[in-house]
């Protein structure tokens, strides 16, 4: 293409972008919905597949009914391309903690390669008395369970295994599905995996194989089958042949064993007289045994008796002692006391004695003191005396000199005449007479002074006394107070030696106590020895008698063993001759993987989504036609002149054609890359994530599938190729020059309606025009009916599934099983229940209950095989009220009759069998019986087989055991837990389900399937808004010229868009009730290949979902018409009314 | 003061960086029921004034005044209102709705206004009594142009704007179609303002606008307007 061209294409895509966009996106939607819905399958077998190779899943499970023994492993492992992986199973019914259950033993080898575990949770076992459950098990890690059918728990090391953790297998895909068994129930709940150790060597009981040529095929396909069937035919063959060989060598063994048994019993025999012979000697040497018994027991009582004297000898002694002991401690006691009194008193004679030293030795200073004063006062005294009597000398020397004066002057005076001689003498007197006054004066003072020593001596003398006086009061008191004080000492003193005294003589008191003990406690260990003697003796001399005596019972019972053994024998050897005589060629069993629960049906639910994908996207695509149809159409008008320019200008038709097949083709190749990105992850994700419901394929394999891819992208740009040529076509025949004129526009018709005048006449004028309009444009019209058809279609459908799988729970809770709970035991004894019946009416007094008979069973039809709940009721009237017997169309009730059964709706469709024909029930494996359908009736959730016990007891030899009640009542939940936690309490009672429970459980798994329900609601709305966007866009853009003639005539926004977009209304309006038309059997078909094989969906779409459905349609219709009253605001009238185009 | 004014109007056109003004300060007065032509060559503006007297363009400038009302500043739904209630526009291509028959293309009109001359009488006035349920496609150029004054009439407007009426016409046809505006002018005392090209129609005016570049270049008023049927071109 040359570069203006080119450059023109480009801006056209850039100009016309929102066309371009929606192309793009349709073309998306409806390659991604094909690619996605159609990848499912594929992607759901490939993920089985892979899966199935990683975890060596086998090929082959054979089970022969004499087990496998080497030879046979050996043959198996010749034959070409397999790998062998002789193992072994065992069937049980075990219980964990109350609860019971049917469990299928695996062995378990660590590392092997064939049947790989996938860890889920917890470790693998190492232990041989541990073991890991499947995925689907709800027992806990860390719970026991044990083993309880007798065969199995004989065959095992070990009967009790704790879980250590949950694994996935690729053997059980399917969470509900475990196969049957002929033990319990007859349906398997748990598959455990215990380790190999715990089965005996020897004959194995399974064999798996897996060849390598069927790995490489994928699983589902006809290589795979071709393959599988080929194998198989081969393993049955070989099976045949070794079969033969082994029950030749067995019979052979047999007859061997036979004759060898004969020889034995008759060595038996003879065996047995000597045993009688050796017993009559025993029973001699066990009476002789008796006597020494007896005496022995004689001389231990005898020892007893002296044993029992020495202990209570012993006790007695014993008590002394403690007396004494107790004693000792209390003197100790007392000694502690007193030698803390005499330090206290110590102490305080101490202290006093040094108190009245110090106060004596004050007093001794004192008297010193005096002393030294009085010594003193002496000398002064003395001193004074001296002076005294030299004063009084002196004095008495002037006297008598003053005397003999005097005297000689009294001479002189009577001598008068001496007168002269007197007055010398009257002067010598009066000097005397001066002198001794004088010397009397100094004798005066001499005299005081001598008087005041005396008085100051004397005070001295006093003070001195006094002093003394003090010493000696202080002394005594100090004497008096060591006195009391030594007393004290000495009491004190003489306590501590009275106590110590006491202690001495309890210490020995004590020691002789001890000596008294030991001597009794010697006493008693002779006596306790000569006692233990004596018992050994007894004990060694009864073990002899009794050993004696057990030999001589052994040997009786020996005898009779014997003589049993020998009846046995001879009855066994009978028997096993019989046996040997009636003894049949084993047979192998050739089990696929198909027969592995689940994995079948699994491959079914993916081609029931294929084939969803061979409806829907069809219908996409034809709307992504049109829409591409519509859009090239509209723009080759736009460009008419253009491309008339570009004729004339000499293009060639190729070259021009060419722009608008790269505009599509390039829209279209995007809207392929984008479509197929998302839809080969996203659909194929949401649908096993629906499905992962049931079916745990651990690998999730999406790949983009290159094939399709190209294949889809082929085609789609094929079929947008020829729609744009088409498109084209029409303006590349004509003229340029007409092509440069403007198109006529499109003449007005009158429509069929206007000849109605009846109707005609009573429209408004607008809804005329309106009608008008839309019969105008008509591949417009039929584009928008188809995309609203499609949008409202695929919205029911998403609701109507929605509303099938919510009536699958209320319709099968609320319609058909009605009873309230159902309680389980082994089997339901009369007692058991009364009991439950008397629980009941306590709780609701117009409660009632029905027992029946559940088991579960393989039923077939033809080629086609489920497995069925088989009920067994008590009469035909017993479950009245509890389980409802009708067709789901017509409600015709049906009434259990004996010979016939009434089976569930979808077993019915599974199995293509209807009323009145017969279905085949596997009583064995081996066994089938045909019983007649006499009814088939509405059921949502498993297939179950309704019967009569009339028609059980036909159809099996097995008696019947009612080991289910099913109990109807009115209670709240609060007291519906309580009733049903009392009834649980009861011993033989193994379980209580409450159907509220079971529905909740049920609504809450089916909540997954959700997801479809929005993949269609989500595709539903793209697609509505992607038709009506293109549709309401082009229909302004070739209007746009209407638009501007009413808006120049005054016509408001408003107006003009109700003008406008009437059409659009009333087409989405007619367009969503087709759709429900459509919706309807479109929903009918999804639902119908959509179902899980266990589940019946609602068949019914509610009234509210037809109503969102139209109403959701007609909503975006309007949404997507307001949005577009933009572009109708934004158009121009002068623009618009300017030129003609 | 006239029943139509335009007082110094201006409009631009901005297209990018370039404004073009299409009228650059027009003015002239039409009174009522006069029958006015706006002649000028093409781009001149008369386009634009008919678009701006119309409502579907606003001046940037300048007054327009229609019947005492300034309509310069109208809202956007003012406008509608005035295009409803006040004028009827009748175009080179008629834009007749091809979906309609004529009957219904006026109809049309009458169905958004309360006081409006019914389809049948209106389009038995412009001479297609016979015509009523004919789509356009059926009815020829000249008879399409009268549904579309029929169309403009039947809401019983104040004003009449005609763009090129007979631009699409023949000669003859042409004559009849401005025959019938005139008639409706002088009849009706309906103001009529036609835009042409065709400056031979300006004998048939009571008033001739002449414009050129955007400027009134002169108003003249025709004392005797001459009869259409006398008018050759």
């Amino acid at each position: 293409m040359k570069g203006a061209l080119l450059k023109n294409t480009l801006r056209s895509i850039w100009r016309t972008r929102s066309r371009y966009i929606s192309i793009l996106l349709i073309v998306a939607l409806g390659v991604g919905f094909f690619a996605g819905v159609k990848a499912s399958c594929p992607d759901m077998m490939a993920s089985t597949d892979e899966y199935s190779d990683r975890q060596e899943l086998m090929h082959f499970r054979l089970v022969s009914t004499w087990g496998f023994d080497s030879g046979d492993v050996e043959a198996l492992s010749a034959v070409p391309g397999a790998r062998v992986k002789p193992s072994f199973f065992v069937d049980s019914v075990v219980s964990i903690g109350d609860s019971r259950s049917e469990s299928r033993l695996i062995a378990y080898y660590p590392g092997s390669d064939i049947n790989r575990l996938w860890l889920k949770d917890g470790r693998f076992p190492e232990n041989v008395d541990e073991c890991v459950l499947d995925s689907a098990a709800v027992t806990a890690v860390g719970e026991k369970i044990t083993v309880s059918t007798p065969g199995a728990a004989e065959q095992l090391e070990n009967d009790t295994f704790t879980v250590v953790g949950h694994v996935y297998t690729s053997m059980y895909i399917s969470d509900f599905e475990h196969g049957n068994t002929t033990v319990g129930d007859g349906g398997i709940d748990m598959i455990m995996f215990i380790p190999a150790e715990n089965f005996p060597d020897g004959v194995n009981t399974e064999v798996y194989l897996v060849f390598d040529d069927m790995k490489k095929a994928a699983v589902y396909t006809d290589g795979y089958n071709d393959l599988q069937k080929s194998k198989k035919d081969y393993l049955e063959a070989l099976g045949k042949t070794l079969a033969v060989g082994r029950y030749e060598r067995t019979v052979s063994e047999a007859n061997e064993a036979v004759r060898e048994g004969e020889e034995k019993i008759r060595d038996g025999k003879s065996g047995i007289a000597d045993a009688e012979a050796e017993l009559t000697d025993a029973e001699k040497q066990l009476s002789d045994g008796k006597k020494l018994l007896d005496e022995a027991a004689e001389t231990l009582a005898s020892e007893q008796e002296k044993y029992e004297k020495s202990k209570e000898e012993y006790e007695a002694a014993e008590a002394e002692y403690d007396i004494k002991s107790a004693q000792a401690a209390e003197a100790s006691g007392a000694l502690i006391a007193a030698r803390r009194d005499y330090a206290q008193g110590y102490e305080e004679y101490t202290a006093a004695a040094l108190q009245a030293e110090k106060e004596l030795s004050e007093a001794k200073l004192q008297i010193a003191v005096a002393e030294e004063r009085l010594s003193a006062g002496k000398k002064e005294l003395d001193n004074a005396r001296t002076l005294y009597d030299a004063a009084e000398y002196v004095y008495n020397e002037a006297r008598s000199a003053y005397d003999d004066i005097l005297g000689r002057y009294e001479k002189a005076m009577s001598d008068a005449g001496l007168s002269e001689a007197a007055a010398v003498l009257r002067e010598r007197l009066d000097v005397a007479g001066e002198l001794l006054e004088s010397v009397s004066g100094r004798l005066d003072s001499a005299r005081s002074e001598l008087e005041a020593r005396e008085a100051e001596y004397a005070s001295y003398v006093s003070g001195l006394d006094s002093a003394k006086k003090e010493y000696e009061s202080a002394r005594s008191e100090a004497d008096r107070n060591l006195a009391v004080a030594e007393y004290r000492l000495t009491e004190a003193k003489k306590q501590i030696e009275e106590n110590e005294e006491l202690l001495l003589e309890g210490a020995k008191q004590l020691s002789e106590g001890r000596q008294t003990l030991d001597e009794a406690a010697q006493l008693l260990r002779d006596g306790e020895k000569a006692l233990s003697d004596g018992r050994r003796e007894l004990a060694g001399r009864t073990e002899e008698y009794e050993k004696g005596l057990a030999e001589y019972n052994d040997g009786l019972e020996k005898l009779r063993e014997a003589k049993d053994e020998i009846a046995a024998a001879e009855e066994e050897l009978s028997a096993q001759k019989k046996k040997l005589a009636g003894l049949s060629v084993p047979e192998w069993y050739v089990f696929t993987r198909d027969d592995n629960g689940g994995y079948a049906e699994y491959g079914e639910n993916a081609q029931r989504v294929g084939n969803i994908a061979k409806v829907f996207p069809a219908f996409f695509i034809l709307v992504a036609a049109l829409v591409c149809m519509t859009g090239m159409t509209r723009m080759v008008n736009e460009e008419r002149t253009q491309i008339g320019t570009m004729k004339a200008l000499g293009y060639s038709s190729a070259a021009i054609i060419g722009k608008y097949l790269l505009y599509c083709l390039s829209a279209a190749f995007a809207g392929c890359v984008l479509g197929l990105a998302v839809g080969f992850k996203v659909f194929p994700f949401v649908i096993s994530k629906a499905y992962s419901i049931m079916y745990r394929v651990m690998v999730s394999s999406f790949p983009f599938i290159w094939r399709d891819a190209a294949v889809i992208t082929l085609v789609s740009l094929a079929l947008t190729s020829l729609v744009v040529v088409l498109c084209c076509l029409k303006v590349m025949l004509p003229m340029p020059a007409v092509l440069m004129r403007a198109e006529a526009p499109k003449a007005g018709k009158r429509v069929f309606l206007e000849r109605v005048r009846f109707i005609w006449s009573r429209l408004s004028f607008f809804r005329k025009v309106t009608i008008r309009n839309v019969f105008r444009y008509r591949k417009r019209m039929i584009m928008t009916l188809i995309g609203i058809m499609g949008c409202t279609a695929l919205m029911l459908c998403g609701f109507g599934l929605r509303d099938s799988i919510a009536d699958i729970v209320s319709k099968q809770f609320d319609n058909v099983m009605l009873y309230k709970c159902s309680v389980y035991a082994e089997e339901i004894t009369p007692e058991d229940r009364d009991a439950v019946s008397d629980i009941l009416r306590s709780y609701d007094p117009s409660g009632r209950n029905t027992a029946l008979m559940q088991r579960s069973f393989t039923v077939s039809a033809g080629s086609r095989s489920r497995t069925a709940s088989m009920m067994v009721l008590e009469s035909a009237e017993s479950t009245e009220g509890m389980i409802d017997f009708k067709s789901r169309v017509g409600n015709e009730r049906y009434e259990l009759k004996p010979g016939e059964v009434i089976i569930s709706e979808k077993l019915s469709s599974v199995l293509g069998a209807g009323i009145g024909d017969k279905i085949d029930v596997h009583v064995s494996e081996t066994s089938k019986i045909p019983v007649r359908i006499g009814g088939v009736a509405e059921n949502y959730i498993q297939h179950y087989i309704f019967m009569l016990p009339e028609t059980y007891a036909a159809i099996s030899s097995e008696e019947i055991r009612f080991n289910t009640l099913l109990l109807s009542y009115d209670l709240p939940e609060s007291e519906e837990n309580e009733m049903a936690e009392i009834i649980l309490a009861r011993d033989n009672i193994l379980g209580v389900m409450l159907q509220s429970y079971v529905r909740s459980t049920f609504a809450r798994m089916m909540e997954a399937l959700n997801a479809v329900v929005l993949v269609l609601l989500i595709s539903a709305v793209l697609l509505a808004v992607i038709v009506l966007y293109n549709l309401a866009s082009i229909n302004i853009a070739e209007r746009s010229r209407e638009i501007a003639t009413l808006e120049v005539l005054g016509f408001n926004d408003a107006e003009v868009s109700k003008y406008i977009f009437r059409e659009s209304i009333a087409l989405s309006v007619i367009g969503s009730a087709l759709g429900l038309a459509l919706g309807k059997v479109l929903a009918d078909f999804v639902i119908r290949t959509a179902e899980i094989d266990l589940v019946m969906f609602g068949r019914e779409i509610h009234l509210p979902s037809y109503l969102l459905a139209m109403a959701l349609t007609i909503l975006f219709s309007l949404a997507v018409n307001l949005y577009m009253t933009r572009y109708v605001r934004r158009i121009s009238m002068v623009e618009s009314l300017k030129s003609v185009d | 003061m006239g029943f139509v004014t335009l007082d110094k109007v201006y409009k631009r056109y901005r297209t990018g960086n370039v404004v073009i003004e299409a009228a650059r300060g027009m003015s002239f007065d039409i009174e009522r029921g006069e029958l006015a032509v706006i002649v000028g060559p093409s781009g001149s503006g008369k386009t634009t004034i008919l678009n701006i007297l119309g409502g579907m363009d606003n001046s940037d400038e300048g007054t327009v005044t229609v019947d005492g009302k300034e309509i310069q500043n109208y809202s956007r739904k003012q406008l509608i209102d005035y295009r409803r209630f006040e004028v009827g526009f009748i175009f080179q291509f008629y834009n007749l709705l091809p979906n309609l028959t004529a009957a219904e293309n006026v109809e049309l009109a009458g169905q958004i206004t309360k006081d409006y001359i019914p389809a049948n009488v209106i389009l038995e006035k412009v001479g297609l009594g016979d015509r009523l349920d004919n789509f356009p496609a059926q009815l020829s150029g000249g008879e399409q142009q009268r549904v579309s004054i029929a169309r403009a009439l039947a809401k019983k407007p104040k004003l009449l704007l005609c763009d090129e009426p007979t631009g699409a016409l023949d000669y003859n046809t042409g004559k009849m179609i401005l025959k019938l505006l005139q008639d409706t002018c002088r009849n009706e005392n309906m103001t009529v303002i036609i835009v042409t090209h065709n400056s031979a129609l300006t004998a048939m005016a009571d008033k001739v606008i002449y414009v050129k570049s955007g400027e009134t270049v002169r108003v003249e008023r025709n004392p005797s307007p001459v009869p259409v049927e006398r008018i050759e071109w």
